[in-house]
């Protein structure tokens, strides 16, 4: 199947947004940590075309070395958490009634808490910072997972193929990691697909809230956060990092729901 | 005077060829014609071709109802006629009842949207509906929803929703196909009724024997065109087309070639299993032999695959025990059961299901192959020769489960089985989701494959047909209790029990040639 337009627009964005991530240096059209004492809160143009911020650093510099950590926050966030829900979600799903009641009643209270509340929790107990955030943002997603991973696995596992294997004389190791993983994973990972822009949101929220990576350090919600004072006077501290977090939501948005149409039929 | 005159009539998707192409008949007041043919004859299509509702191209050179010309009908008068000229009557009542709705307001819904009784008088004629359907008790079964009502009475209240506005056609497509066979002749026999007292039906129907009972005419589909047309009984009695006859031949008949049964390799003694405070098994023992065929035959809800699933070690028994091949089998914890489990394979009901979608039939059979120790070397060698053997050939090795046809699929579940070389196979209605055609091939090879290994089989069926043509004895189920068993002839032939007596006189068969 050819991906639709809009999913080739979204995979263009998504790719420049990556190259921005690895290789910051190669775009950015200064260092982002470089303040212009003779240019505070520059408007856009001339040498700086997304103008600069109240230290007088190029906020096109700054959205650009953002990237790196916002999307590593975003996605290890979501790696993390598909981690840990396909772990908790296997087991429940294999470990038998009380194992199980006990997990997903567990995972019941958590999803009953705002993930953005319970990421603030999670903060609080792990300390603020980029890891401390990341993680944060990984144990407020879990819960989703491990119920979308328990769910599927059980599943399958009722399905002709797992009993005709189990007919066959197949251990249930073999069975799980040879039929009942693959055959449950096509969902959770559309999931995971949309739960990245979820996450690079909490990111950005929890550094905005001063509890992501430390200052001076380029992030696009630490931006966002600085901007906050000069809406009025100066837009664009703020507008062009939450151009660039809204940007990449869309685009990883877009892409999921291809995934998702093509996955889920 | 004709009610429904049919001629040339073309349905066409724009997927190459038309699905339906110039089909013509016609039918009077008070006639039933039944369309009968395979998968993918373009029957159904037809049936929905007659309401408006094919989702393709429609042309026709004629199309009456009634002496009303249907092809130029707008969307707005086809809801006119549909409801209320032409009932239609769907196979599966569970999908076609809303979940959400009661009975009554099923039933109720053709009489407000055509507005042809005052709405006060709308609950009594339901009532009067459903009591005509012969459901029993229709005050209550009104209020109710519809998975709380069995099956049969799901497809009477399905029916009765067709009947509402007093329609001169009913279009029944597959009626009876989801229901056990004494619900289906009840099913059958209220058709029946309604034909005698002047509606016209089209009965469509994958089964010969089905339509048999109730048909005045027979049209035999295959390919979107009729292939023969006439008398019901000058069809089923005396067919011209070839594939008539191949349709006919099919149908199971006669019975299984004698066995010189071995030693038994399957013991079950008094096994019960409860599910809740549900009895699914009530003290049930059997022994099979090696080279013989147990017909388990019983209506959903006896027992059937519950002992299957027992048997196979996959569900243990509340008590008693199962022995393989002398030694025990269902007391043994899996750890120790693991390694023998070769030696007893399923045949499964929905071979689509049993395997997983994602691999070929190549890495099915040899992961099948490897299980069974088999040395990877001589693993791919090894499923060509099992497809051989289930006469498939090796190109099938690189298809994938859903580009197989249902038979196909069938033949590589019984090659997977083969695999491990077992001793006994469990076959779990292995033929009810295939064509009758298929079905016959299915059933050869499995005798072919008894014949030539010795397998013991357990054989599961609610099809009293196949039983007869396939097993050397019977075992018949009823609510989780062995009513009767024995030899098949006798069994089938002089019945003791009353419950198999009513099971073998539901059974559609066709008239004796």
């Amino acid at each position: 199947m050819r991906l639709s337009r809009g999913a080739l627009a979204a995979a263009a964005v998504g790719l420049v947004l990556l190259a921005f991530a690895l290789a910051p240096s190669l775009f950015s059209p200064h260092p982002p940590y470089r303040a212009d004492p003779d240019a505070l809160l520059a408007p856009p143009g001339g040498g700086h075309p997304f103008g600069t911020d109240q230290l007088g650093r190029d906020v096109l510099a700054r959205v650009i070395h953002g990237a790196g950590t916002s999307l590593a926050m975003g996605f290890g966030a979501t790696a993390l958490a598909l981690a840990a829900g396909l772990v908790l979600g296997l087991a429940a799903a294999l470990g038998g009634a009380p194992v199980r009641e006990a997990l997903m009643r567990a995972m019941d209270v958590l999803l009953s808490c705002p993930g953005l509340l319970l990421a603030l929790v999670a903060v609080a107990l792990i300390g603020p910072g980029t890891t401390g955030a990341t993680l944060a943002v990984a144990v407020a997603a879990t819960p989703e997972y491990a119920r979308l991973v328990c769910a599927q696995v059980r599943t399958v596992r009722t399905s002709g193929y797992v009993e005709a294997g189990t007919a066959l004389g197949q251990s249930r190791p073999a069975l799980v990691l040879r039929h009942v993983l693959p055959n449950a994973l096509g969902p959770v990972l559309v999931l995971a697909t949309l739960g990245v822009g979820t996450a690079i949101l909490y990111g950005a929220a929890l550094s905005f809230l001063g509890l992501g990576p430390n200052p001076p350090a380029a992030e696009w919600g630490a931006q966002l956060s600085d901007g906050r004072d000069f809406l009025e006077s100066a837009w664009w501290v703020a507008f062009f990092p939450g151009l660039a977090i809204t940007l990449t939501v869309v685009v990883v948005n877009v892409v999921g729901r291809d995934l998702r149409r093509r996955y889920l039929r | 005077m004709t009610l429904l005159d049919v001629a040339g009539l073309t349905v066409d998707f724009g997927t190459g060829e038309a699905a339906v192409r110039g089909v013509s008949f016609h039918l009077d007041p008070g006639e039933c014609l039944a369309i009968v043919g395979e998968s993918g004859s373009g029957k159904s299509v037809t049936a929905r071709a007659l309401l408006g509702l094919s989702g393709g191209e429609v042309a026709a050179d004629r199309l009456h109802l009634d002496g009303r010309d249907l092809r130029t009908l707008n969307e707005r008068a086809w809801r006119d006629v549909r409801g209320r000229r032409i009932g239609f009557v769907l196979q599966d009542a569970l999908q076609a009842l809303d979940p959400l709705r009661r009975i009554g307001r099923e039933v109720a819904e053709p009489l407000l949207v055509h507005r042809t009784v005052p709405r006060g008088e709308v609950a009594g004629r339901v009532r009067r509906l459903l009591a005509d359907v012969g459901i029993p008790d229709p005050e209550r079964r009104a209020r109710e929803h519809p998975h709380q009502l069995s099956g049969g009475l799901r497809q009477r209240a399905l029916i009765a929703s067709a009947l509402a506005c007093g329609p001169e056609l009913i279009i029944a497509d597959e009626p009876t196909t989801a229901l056990d066979v004494t619900v289906q002749a009840q099913v059958l026999d209220l058709l029946a009724g309604l034909r005698a007292a002047g509606t016209a039906v089209v009965l469509i129907s994958h089964d010969l024997a089905v339509v048999a009972r109730l048909a005045d005419r027979i049209a035999v589909m295959r390919d979107g065109t009729i292939v023969e047309q006439g008398p019901a009984e000058r069809i089923l009695t005396d067919p011209g087309d070839p594939y008539t006859k191949a349709l006919l031949a099919a149908v199971p008949e006669g019975t299984a070639p004698p066995a010189t049964p071995g030693p038994p390799v399957l013991q079950a003694r008094s096994i019960t299993k409860r599910f809740g405070d549900r009895t699914a098994l009530g003290d049930v023992s059997f022994d099979l032999h090696a080279g013989e065929t147990l017909g388990l035959v019983g209506e959903s809800g006896s027992g059937k695959t519950t002992l299957a699933r027992i048997a196979l070690g996959l569900l243990p028994a509340d008590s008693g025990e199962v022995t393989l091949t002398g030694e025990p089998w269902s007391a043994l914890p899996e750890r120790l059961r693991r390694p023998h489990r070769h030696r007893i394979q399923p045949v499964p009901q929905d071979p689509a299901g049993a395997f997983d979608p994602r691999h070929t039939v190549a890495r099915i059979l040899t992961e099948a192959l490897a299980v069974a120790g088999t040395p990877r070397a001589d693993r791919r060698d090894r499923a060509a020769d099992l497809l051989r053997q289930v006469g498939l050939g090796p190109e099938h090795l690189g298809r994938r489960p859903r580009q197989l046809s249902g038979g196909q699929r069938q033949r590589v579940a019984i090659a997977r089985a083969l695999a491990s070389d077992p001793a006994v196979l469990v076959c779990d209605e292995p033929t009810s989701a295939l064509d009758v055609s298929v079905q016959a091939e299915i059933l050869a090879l499995l005798g072919r494959l008894q014949a030539e290994h010795g397998l013991a089989m357990l054989f599961i069926t609610h099809d009293l047909a196949v039983v007869r043509q396939v097993a050397h004895r019977v075992m018949v189920l009823k609510d989780g209790d062995v009513v009767e068993s024995g030899p098949a002839a006798e069994v089938l032939a002089s019945p003791e029990h009353p419950y198999t007596r009513t099971l073998l006189a539901a059974a559609p068969r066709l008239p004796v040639r």
